[in-house]
């Protein structure tokens, strides 16, 4: 899942540290949030989205991947 | 692992006091247990097994009695991905140990082999140590 967490973050002038302290998380888990390698769990994207101020499908786009309707196939 | 910790402030002296009886304490009962079993030198069993013992009673009395002064539980402990490293590296070691376990029990019951308990024991626990521990690395790798 991409997202746009390094960017608003740096609109900010927040380092990753103090993100990690504003969520409750580990400095490492913002890192690997950032670079795209680890998908936050609904709780901790819900508090992401509180802690800039906008809805998590401002933040995180889902890579593209086709849904199959059962009612076609 | 349920949940991770965060270290703050100190325990009182009497905290520390504790922990350490509680290591002399359960340690001597340990080491008195194994020269029992000792028939020709019991002082030696009682020191070895009270001396291979005590550190790990001693980190059980920290948790008793200082953890609760120095350790605050971490609310959003499963939200880090350490805990997620954590995961997967237990249910790997837990997959590896069913597979190993599996053929060795069956390599054993062809062979018809007779292996100690002690033996057996010990290698389940290295493997399950040693596959937690590369598991646990090559995630962190990935991830970071």
């Amino acid at each position: 899942m991409e997202n746009i967490i390094a960017e608003q973050r740096g609109e900010r002038s927040w380092s990753q540290a103090h993100l990690a302290a504003l969520l409750g998380v580990s400095r490492q888990t913002v890192i690997s949030i950032e670079r795209g390698r680890f998908d936050p769990s609904l709780p901790l994207a819900f508090r992401i989205a509180e802690v800039f101020g906008c809805r998590i499908e401002d933040l995180f786009t889902p890579q593209a991947t086709p849904v199959s309707d059962p009612e076609k196939s | 692992m349920a949940t991770t910790t965060r270290t703050s402030g100190k325990a009182p002296l009497s905290a520390y006091v504790l922990s350490v009886l509680t290591a002399l304490v359960l340690a001597s009962i340990v080491g008195a247990i194994a020269s029992l079993f000792y028939d020709e030198n019991r002082l030696l069993g009682f020191v070895i097994f009270a001396a291979c013992t005590a550190g790990t009673f001693f980190a059980l009395g920290w948790v008793l009695f200082v953890s609760k002064y120095t350790v605050e539980p971490d609310e959003h402990a499963e939200d880090n991905i350490e805990h997620r490293w954590y995961d997967k590296a237990t249910s790997g070691a837990f997959h590896d140990i069913i597979t190993t376990a599996g053929i060795a029990l069956f390599i054993l019951a062809i062979t018809r082999l007779e292996v100690s308990g002690l033996v057996v024991l010990t290698l389940i626990l290295v493997l399950a140590v040693v596959s937690f521990a590369v598991r646990f690395w090559v995630a962190r790798r990935r991830d970071s």
